[in-house]
Formats: structure tokens, sequence, C-alpha cells
């Protein structure tokens, strides 16, 4: 049986985040996904977006990125696929928690909440094409560090 | 009727209120908007041009509808919305159904020497990018301490705890320091989870 899912493209543009969302929390209402756990996928969603849309590509321009939403029973998979040179944003380092706010050197934070945040991140290459996948059951209590 | 009016084109419907809508106008619009949802459900644009007023009631309507079009796979948006009722609307969560973005919008005042930045709509990675320069020369120009009151800011992601890092490095250079207040659970979570609760210092 065919999982539910939505499939999306849009282009590496900060403000087609908006899109996304909107088109996200579409799909989190058909699925009742609600609370803490809508709050942190559609914070994946960005953290994800903005990473490949600022590191992903060497050439400017248009290019597009294909996002995938997929239910499959009590799992909320989420999928973002595009042709830019390798790049495996959950190898970026994490953020350093030792120095004080004030002195600590920025980059990383995005990927570290989403590692956080999700059960399970995966990436992979095929062809030209990177491929990374998000999922987080309904069930795993979202307001767990 | 008094508080709403409906017009309708090939493409869709427009709901254009008006006066006061409080548990009274509520009352009247309740049958009204889901009879336009009812035979019209393909998309719906809400224009709060001539409002100066919405209450609980209407809100509760408005989010309904919302969830409807959405649950038929419609489109929904707000338009004409004042600053103030953009606020409202941030508060509930519905921002980012006005009509071009929300836009995050942001008071200050300088009491006791203190710089409070008034912050509301959704601050995720494009509205922050609007903010950015505006704040950093508020906070840059300052000298005293600076806070962020985020009652009205109903979600942020990491470019907005970027900002405030960055806000409390500028404050922290001329010698003061820097706190965000009022901050809602789901917001506070993620600056515990970026370990930046210590920048946390109160909640709603």
């Amino acid at each position: 049986m065919k999982h539910p899912e939505i499939k999306l493209t849009v282009k590496n543009r900060i403000e087609d985040l908006l899109r996304v969302n909107s088109i996200f929390e579409s799909f989190a209402t058909q699925h009742e996904i609600n609370g803490r756990l809508r709050y942190h996928l559609l914070v994946s969603i960005e953290e994800i977006l903005t990473n490949i849309i600022k590191y992903g590509f060497d050439e400017q321009g248009v290019h597009p990125i294909h996002i995938t939403f997929r239910r499959i029973e009590e799992q909320i998979e989420m999928e973002f696929e595009d042709r830019g040179r390798e790049f495996n944003p959950l190898e970026i380092g994490e953020p350093d928690f030792e120095t004080p706010v004030e002195d600590r050197q920025l980059g990383g934070l995005g990927i570290h909440l989403v590692k956080k945040m999700m059960d399970e991140t995966k990436y992979r290459r095929e062809g030209d094409r990177n491929i990374l996948l998000l999922r987080k059951s309904k069930e795993t209590p979202a307001d767990t560090p | 009727m008094q508080f709403m009016q409906a017009k309708r084109d090939g493409t869709g419907t427009v709901l254009t209120f008006s006066g006061r809508l409080d548990t009274v106008a509520s009352g009247e619009l309740k049958q009204p908007i889901r009879t336009e949802i009812d035979h019209y459900p393909t998309n719906l644009i809400c224009d709060f041009q001539n409002v100066n007023y919405i209450g609980s009631a209407v809100l509760r309507l408005i989010f309904e509808a919302a969830r409807e079009l959405q649950r038929r796979h419609g489109t929904f948006r707000i338009t004409n919305c004042s600053s103030d009722l953009r606020r409202v609307f941030a508060l509930t969560g519905m921002d980012h159904l006005i009509e071009g973005g929300p836009g995050p919008q942001f008071t200050h005042e300088i009491a006791n020497r203190t710089l409070r930045i008034f912050m509301h709509g959704r601050m995720d990675a494009a509205h922050v990018s609007e903010i950015r320069l505006p704040i950093r020369q508020l906070v840059t120009t300052h000298s005293g301490p600076v806070r962020f009151e985020i009652s009205a800011v109903p979600y942020a992601a990491s470019a907005f705890v970027h900002l405030c890092i960055d806000a409390s490095k500028l404050a922290k250079a001329s010698g003061h320091d820097f706190g965000v207040e009022r901050v809602i659970p789901d917001v506070a979570h993620i600056f515990r989870l970026a370990g930046l609760q210590t920048l946390l210092l109160s909640s709603v």
C-alpha cells in the first residue's frame, strides 16, 4: 500500500521557505500532527532548507530542491533532494557549547537542533543527487532535550 | 449583513469583515462563514481592512475556516491587517496566513537605560534576515542593557537564536548585558536545545 505523501519542488531561495511551511501545515493538519512535534518538524524543515540553499550549490542561479512529506503509520518522514555538489549537512561540526555566549562562534547550530529533535537523520549520495531523510515518530515525546 | 460581505468570482471568495468583531459578532458570523466554505471550498480570502477589534470567538471561527480549507486542499489567506491585528494573529500562531507574509515587526522603548525591543511574528530565517540590520543598528547605538521581549513570537529557529547571540555580543562589547524576556514554552525549548538557557530571563 502506498503511504500518504505530499511532494513539492521549490527553488534555492530563502523566500520559498514560506511556501514549504504552508504546504507542510496542510500536511500536518491532515495527519493530526500538532503541538511541539509540529513545531520541531517545522524547525527541521527550515534548518535543512537554509543549509542546502546556503552551502549546497557552487554555481549561482536557480536550482530546484525536491521535498517529500510522508506518513508511514506513526512515523513522519521528510526527504530533501537536490542536484548540488556532494554535501552532507549532517557532517557540519557541532557548535561550541563551552565558550561563553558572547564569545561563541556561530555555525552548526541549526543542524545540531535537527539532530536533537529528530529520531533519525540519514544522508546518501545517489549519482549526482544529495538525498537527506529525516524521520520522527509521532509517539516519541517531542519535549525530551 | 452587518459584519461581513461576500464577493465571489471565478477564482474564489473574498469575505470582507467590518466593525468590532466581538462575541456578539461571532454569533452572527458563524453560519454565513460556514455556508461560504461549504458552497465554495477552493479559495478563500478574509479581508480585515475595516476591522478595529477582533475577539477570541471570531479568531476561533477564522482558525476553523483556515483548517477546513486546508483539509479540502483549498487556499486560505488573510489580507489588509492593521499592525494591531497582525499582532493578534501572531499571538495565535496564524500570522503565516497573512497575505505577503506576516512581516515581522518590532517596536522599542528605552526605560531606565534599558533598550527593550518588542518583537512579533514568526521569526524564521526569511523574516530574521529582514530585521537583522535594523536590530543590529539599534543595539549598536545603545549604551545600556538590552532586552528582547518576545511574548508575541510563536516560532523561532536557529536564525533567531543567532540574532540573539549577535545582540548579546554587541551589548557585551559596550559592557552591558543582554537577555530574552517573556518567552513561550516552544521557543524556550529551542534555546535550551541550543545550550542558551542562560539568555532566558522570563517566560509567559
